[in-house]
């Protein structure tokens, strides 16, 4: 106000000037209004927008969005202990109809009805749906098919690459701890599943961009969210063993005419899972994504008796002067009849074991006090789940009986007990490594994206003092040498074990039945600083039904083929005459390097530990997965130098990679050759290698990919 | 001095050689003599806080909305915009100081000058124009748009002129001036062709010719055959409007010659500019539709307008939220971060946000009247009212055309829009106003 007063007393100059100022008053009032209006007519537009019309707006805004799209997350691959690719992403190409209008829906149908199964009525019905016409015609189709398809040229009909999952070295037939996806590369069964939320990544999201009119398409999305690829999986199975196990299980079960059989490979410190094979050839579609060895239990029989002898030995009631009367293979407790298979009469306690003597087996359950039976059960870990990582795994279960003499004695010879094979290993396993109970698992560690590997810890729990593991570690090599399984003594191979045959009950007529039997065996070698665990399990085997006669071979064979591919058997000798520096190929890659530390060998430091830590009875001890191996025999590379297989053969100068001649191999070789030389390759159909870019003697640093056409 | 008489635009020269040489001969005049150390309360007021304030409230909201509205761009290059224009903004302050600064008897003595550089680099480009392509002058790292450095010489050639106009304005003499000052820079512009620029000097004149002493109803004749052209294509309403302005001319009763120019002219174009038009080939209406407004939607559906009043339309009262706009986000809006800058800001903040915005705006507005109601400067009280018609109907266009209200031009929104040479012009400006306010008796 005072400018204006101030204005008036300065200018002061009559009537005129202050007219002037009246003038500007007025004009400024006008100019403020309209300002006003315009201000208002905005601000009322905006609450109209905004406000009173926003429901109809947002829907609008909804519809557009729709077109958001999912960017695909690699899912992690699956490695075994060397690298091999178990299970990996190949991309194919799938193609859509968008918008689908543009093309008549009988057109399409009468193109793709040639390929898949397809019907304009398909078409039409799902176009009614949609407004925006998008269709699947054909999803997941290989390089062949997809070409032809390109080249139909037909407008609106647009194609994007999806992964599939593959599994290059699962054998038909068997089931692995690998597992599979189902459609939609969700885990389906086996590690796919357990560690699914690891594998699986982080889709991102994108837009597919449209016009007003939502004519134009663009293929390629814009990302509004990055996808994050999943984690891979660095599994102890070693695929060579897991290969030779089930070829021999297979023959085995084929021999005997069984029903099925299931085996276990294990390292005995760790609890590293070095194979692991569900063969049931009479139902392979059954209960697929089931791995029996962990989700089914059964009675052990007399592999169960090592229970019974290590309570016995460490509770002080048996020692080398114990005798037994196994009653010519008839023993009477609590008035009712355990039986021999063959008739034995006064035994030591070391000779009941040996040639696993039920009657006396149930003398020496009888003279521990009572309830320490049951407790021995639990503290080898029967009843409880083991902590494998795979679903659905089982307890197991000590049946409540009353104390009587017959129920201790049957329960130590392996019945009126449930457990699955892998919480027998692993009992097996403690006395193995001196004492400790170790969780078994499958998964070494897991490696993000940008490469950060993250191990498993590893856990043990002394169970036993060495000194007893020591001595049932004797008598299970005596086992193979003197007694039930030594048909497998092979002194070369020196493996210590123990066999069982367990009647099968029949669930029908609650009874044990005389006829099927379950033939089993569990054993280590080497015998007397094991590094390989094994079990194997026969499911009713013809016309012989005795573990040492069916499976005790099956572990025999396999170590026998197994030790010969690794660089040299684990006494430090060379079993295969191979002369030649070990390590042929030069490992160019670094994922080794990066995951030392993450895959162990056989034999690990537990056992070290183990020799330290002998006072205590009971310890937790947690240790990582390390590099130094106990044995120096073990540090040696782990190449694949299988004879059934081509070795790639690269220039010992390390310098001048060339891409080797991949024609004529199947996948997983190919997947071998181009990991050794540190390059990546990318795969088109399946089947043999027929075709291959780069050709052979390409440099490898010059073309880092190369291309193959699989048929 | 026959100089002093041409087209009674240049006036009395020995007066602009005695300022600049009181103002370049003797600096002490720039700078206040007796600078306080401690600035007091109403020193700062004199600076019209409130104004500036708002002012930097609408370009930090500007860059915010800038940054989300490019955030996710595809291309990692346009994700900076937000950081350039923070950039700018600095540049803008150094401008808004200048503007402070320099007292505007300077301006008022290059006014003439300013406007005859423009002209000449305008027609520079437009000459050159095929070659270095349109509307920017490279300056080193920077582009400059000197269409809007026009903006900013013809707001002080007219308001030099009108300010010491001896005449009544509305004569046939000072429009014919007016006309030739603001036509040929105009002309040029909208051969770049920026419509919009071009606009907002038809926009500034009038407001300019208003606040000088036109009468409102005159000013309806002067734009009537714009109108008439505009309304020609549908008859019905041609005809609505020929009746209101045939009454218009009754009840005012100009001089016999006025009237029936206007009429006459308003019949013209009425009736003459449908026949024209089509006898005109597709292509050729085409081709002056895109000479006018390049920015016309090239698929033919409203496509712009129709997202910028969906991403308004689903913000809603409160906004989806900072980075959360769907339509922003997923790229569904046309140059968000320039010319649809509010639709981001609607769809993100919502009905608040625009209202807060608009008052803010109107904050800008009301003070820039005030300044140039306020002031003794006769050259200063235009200025500020040009300043406040150059934002006020670059608001108007540019909101008016996001909710649908307004054809689609390339207009920016003041402070808001991304723009660096734009920015600095509006700061430009408002240190014009402050300069206005600070220095009213100055006379």
């Amino acid at each position: 106000m005072d400018a204006r007063t101030s204005i008036g007393r300065n200018m002061g100059q009559g009537f005129r000037t202050r007219q002037l100022e009246k003038t500007f008053a007025r004009r400024r009032r006008l100019l403020i209004a309209v300002a006003l209006c315009v201000w208002g007519a905005i601000w009322l537009r905006a609450f109209d927008l905004q406000v009173l019309n926003r429901a109809s707006l947002s829907d609008v805004a909804d519809r557009q969005s729709g077109r958001r799209v999912r960017l695909v997350a690699p899912r992690g691959e699956i490695l075994d202990r060397r690298g091999r690719l178990l299970a990996l992403n190949v991309g194919t190409e799938s193609f859509f109809a968008y918008p689908g209008r543009k093309s008549s829906a009988s057109a399409l149908a009468a193109k793709f009805s040639t390929v898949c199964r397809t019907s304009s009525a398909r078409l039409r019905r799902e176009w009614s749906q949609r407004d925006d016409c998008f269709t699947w015609m054909i999803r997941r189709c290989d390089d062949d098919l997809a070409k032809r398809i390109r080249s139909w040229k037909i407008p609106g009909v647009h194609t994007t690459s999806e992964f599939s999952r593959k599994y290059p070295c699962t054998i038909t037939g068997v089931k692995d701890p690998i597992g599979y996806v189902n459609a939609d590369l969700d885990g389906a069964a086996g590690l796919e599943v357990a560690y699914d939320n690891v594998l699986r990544g982080v889709d991102g999201e994108g837009v597919l961009v449209a016009d007003a009119v939502g004519r134009r398409f663009d293929l390629d999305p814009i990302p509004i969210k990055p996808l994050k690829p999943g984690n891979n999986l660095h599994t102890t199975i070693d695929w060579d063993w897991q290969s030779i196990l089930a070829e021999e299980l297979a023959a085995a079960v084929k021999e005997w005419k069984a029903k099925s059989g299931q085996a276990v490979l294990m390292n005995p410190h760790t609890g590293a899972i070095v194979a692991l094979v569900d063969y049931d050839p009479w139902n392979p579609r059954k209960h697929r994504s089931k791995i029996r060895l962990v989700t089914d239990v059964m009675e052990p029989g007399s592999t169960f008796k090592l229970v019974p002898f290590a309570a016995a030995m460490t509770e002080g009631v048996i020692g080398p002067q114990s005798f037994y009367d196994c009653g010519n293979g008839k023993g009477k407790f609590s008035g009712r009849h355990l039986h021999d298979d063959k008739k034995h009469g006064i035994l030591s306690a070391d000779e009941v074991f040996v040639v696993s003597s039920n009657v006396g087996t149930g003398r020496i359950a009888n003279e521990l006090e009572p309830g320490r039976l049951e407790f021995w059960c639990r503290r080898f870990g029967f009843g409880t789940k083991t902590g494998v990582d795979l679903e659905q795994e089982s307890n197991g279960r000590i049946a409540r009986q009353p104390p009587s003499e017959i129920n201790r004695a049957t329960l130590s010879i392996g019945h009126g007990i449930a457990a699955t094979p892998l919480q027998l290993a692993r009992a097996y396993a403690a006395v193995a490594n001196g004492g400790y109970l170790v969780r078994p698992h499958l998964v070494a560690a897991t490696e993000t994206p940008d490469g950060r590997v993250a191990p498993t810890p590893l856990q043990a729990e002394r169970i036993l003092v060495p000194e007893v593991a020591l001595r049932l570690k004797d008598l299970m090599r005596r086992v193979v040498r003197e007694g039930t399984a030594n048909q497998i003594w092979d002194p070369e191979f020196p493996i210590a074990g123990k066999t069982g045959t367990a009647e099968k009950p029949d669930l029908e007529r609650k009874r044990y039945d005389k006829n099927s039997y379950l033939a089993s065996f569990v054993g280590f070698y080497p015998a007397d600083n094991p590094r390989l665990l094994g079990l194997v399990i026969i499911d009713e085997p013809e016309p012989v039904h005795y573990g040492g006669w069916t499976a005790a071979p099956v572990l025999l064979n396999t170590i026998k083929r197994g030790v010969r591919i690794e660089d040299g058997d684990w006494n430090g000798q060379r079993r295969d005459g191979f002369s030649g520096p070990v390590a042929r190929v030069e490992r160019a890659d670094d994922w080794a390097r990066r995951l030392v530390g993450a895959v162990a060998p056989l034999v690990s430091v537990a056992e070290a530990q183990a020799s330290n830590e002998a006072e205590a009875t009971t310890v937790t001890a947690t240790a990582q997965y390390r590099e130094q191996p106990a044995v120096p025999a073990c540090e040696s590379v782990w190449e694949s130098i299988d004879r059934t297989r081509r070795v790639v053969e690269t220039p010992d100068d390390g310098q001048n990679f060339v891409w080797p001649d991949l024609r004529g191999m199947n996948l997983r070789d190919a997947l071998v050759a181009a990991r050794t030389l540190g390059a990546t390759i990318r795969v088109a159909g399946s089947g043999l290698v027929t075709k291959q870019s780069p050709s052979p003697g390409t440099p490898v640093t010059t073309e880092q990919t190369c291309q193959l056409t699989l048929q | 001095m026959p100089l002093n008489k041409l087209g009674g635009v240049c006036t009395d020269f020995r007066r602009d050689a005695g300022i600049v040489w009181r103002i370049i001969g003797q600096p002490g005049a720039i700078r206040p003599k007796n600078r306080k150390m401690r600035p007091d309360w109403k020193s700062i007021r004199e600076y019209d806080p409130l104004l500036i304030l708002s002012a930097v409230l609408l370009t930090v909201i500007g860059i915010v909305l800038i940054y989300s509205a490019q955030h996710n761009a595809p291309n990692p290059a346009d994700r900076a915009y937000w950081s350039r224009q923070l950039l700018w903004f600095g540049v803008a302050l150094v401008g808004f100081l200048v503007a402070v600064k320099i007292p505007l008897r300077f301006h008022e003595v290059f006014a003439y000058v300013y406007l005859a550089i423009i002209a000449a680099v305008l027609i520079g480009l437009a000459v050159l124009g095929q070659t270095v392509g349109g509307r920017w002058v490279s300056l080193g790292p920077a582009y400059l748009q000197p269409s809007e450095l026009a903006k900013l010489a013809v707001l002080f050639a007219l308001s030099r002129y009108l300010a010491y106009l001896k005449q009544p304005v509305f004569g046939f003499r000072p429009l014919l001036t007016v006309a030739a000052l603001v036509g040929p820079v105009a002309l040029l512009v909208l051969k770049q062709p920026d419509l919009g620029t071009a606009l907002v000097f038809c926009a500034m004149t009038l407001v300019l010719l208003f606040w000088g002493g036109v009468p409102p109803i005159a000013l309806f004749f002067l734009v009537s055959p714009v109108i008439s052209l505009i309304l020609a294509f549908n008859w019905i309403a041609w005809v609505a409007f020929a009746v209101v302005l045939f009454a218009a001319l009754i009840k005012v009763r100009p001089r016999l010659l006025v009237s029936v120019t206007v009429f006459t002219v308003n019949l013209a174009f009425g009736v003459f500019t449908p026949i024209l038009w089509n006898s005109l080939h597709a292509y050729q209406q085409n081709r002056i539709l895109v000479f006018l407004n390049p920015g016309v939607d090239p698929r033919g559906a409203g496509y712009q307008i129709i997202q910028s009043k969906v991403a308004i339309g689903s913000g809603g009262f409160w906004g989806k939220g900072f980075l959360e706009g769907t339509q922003t986000g997923l790229h569904f809006l046309p140059a968000k971060h320039t010319d649809f800058v509010f639709s981001v800001l609607g769809e993100e903040f919502g009905f608040v946000g625009a209202v807060i915005v608009l008052a803010l705006f109107g904050v800008l507005l009301w003070r820039a009247i005030i300044a140039g109601y306020v002031s003794r400067n006769r050259f200063g009280r235009f200025l500020a009212v040009g300043a406040a018609g150059i934002i006020g109907f670059q608001l108007l266009v540019n909101v008016g055309m996001t909710v649908g209200l307004m054809p689609v031009t390339g207009i920016p929104l003041p402070f808001v829009s991304y723009g660096g040479t734009s920015l600095v012009l509006f700061w430009f400006l408002i240190g014009l106003i402050v300069n206005v306010r600070r220095n009213w008796q100055e006379y």
